[in-house]
């Protein structure tokens, strides 16, 4: 918040200075109106540094925000908290969509996310992927008994 | 992958007294206390899975923990701008929160969509439905305060 209330009177200071400059008051005077001069001066330099200066608060924040989130956190505006990168190298090794669903549970994901795995991996619809897993699922079977 | 964008309401209000815009900072000095009150100042009408808890690190206006068991609606800072954004912001979290429930019951059409490789398909339908509720709730029960 205090970047907020910071943001507001600092733009507001520049208008106020902008408009400072206009009145006729300061006009008729010379010394008044230099003076309005160096601090527009002043605050546009100013500005300059406290615009770098929030750019890096601003990453700062970012990555305070990203070591601190839960597992299975799904943050506005990023993609879901989901990691396949070893799903990724066994497609890479020609791993089927059955024999990653199969590892995923093994993994002890989750249906949904197994379903997020083989879409994402493999570009599935849902009919697709869900297909992909009764297969895996009856292959399973067939093994088992 | 498609950017994930979310309009977010960052300009804060404007107060007519310095009463009003004291009141107002009340709510980023004790933001925890500040949405218990705008959760209770809905009276029910909104039912939430989780309860929704302020969390200082947050970049963005808001979080969901879809984790089975561990669910939780998180409030970020820019969320607090104001009293409209908190209220889209907690039922976008919501959404996320009800999507994953449903499509954990393999309900078909939640289930596409926090399935979709593209994130920003889910993001897209929880804003929406986010904003449409927030209309419906200021028609029936007048515009919040912010």
């Amino acid at each position: 918040m205090h970047d907020t209330l910071l943001s507001v009177s600092y733009e507001s200071l520049g208008k106020i200075l902008a408009q400072l400059q206009d009145a006729p008051e300061i006009k008729a005077s010379q010394t008044l109106a230099e003076r309005v001069r160096n601090a527009i001066s002043f605050h546009q330099q100013i500005s300059v540094e406290v615009e770098a200066m929030r750019q890096q608060q601003r990453l700062v924040k970012q990555k305070l925000s990203e070591v601190t989130r839960e597992p299975g956190e799904r943050i506005c505006n990023q993609a879901p908290p989901y990691n396949f990168g070893k799903y990724e190298e066994m497609r890479e090794s020609g791993a089927t969509p059955q024999q990653i669903y199969l590892a995923t549970r093994a993994d002890g994901l989750g249906r949904v996310e197994s379903i997020a795995a083989l879409r994402q991996l493999f570009q599935l619809s849902l009919p697709e992927a869900q297909d992909a897993i009764s297969q895996a699922e009856a292959q399973f079977r067939q093994q088992a008994a | 992958m498609a950017n994930i964008l979310r309009d977010v309401e960052i300009a804060p209000p404007t107060f007519d007294t310095l009463e009003e815009a004291l009141a107002y900072a009340e709510r980023f000095r004790q933001p925890e206390v500040f949405i218990k009150e705008f959760v209770n100042s809905l009276g029910g009408r909104v039912r939430f899975s989780a309860e929704l808890r302020y969390d200082d690190w947050l970049s963005a206006a808001g979080s969901a923990v879809i984790s089975t068991g561990r669910e939780a609606i998180k409030i970020g800072a820019s969320a607090l701008i104001r009293d409209s954004e908190l209220f889209k912001t907690a039922i976008h979290e919501e959404m996320h929160l009800r999507l994953m429930k449903k499509a954990a019951e393999d309900r078909r059409f939640a289930l596409d969509l926090v399935t979709d490789p593209d994130p920003s398909v889910e993001e897209h339908y929880v804003e929406t439905v986010a904003i449409r509720y927030l209309r419906m709730y200021e028609r029936a029960f007048g515009r919040l305060k912010h």
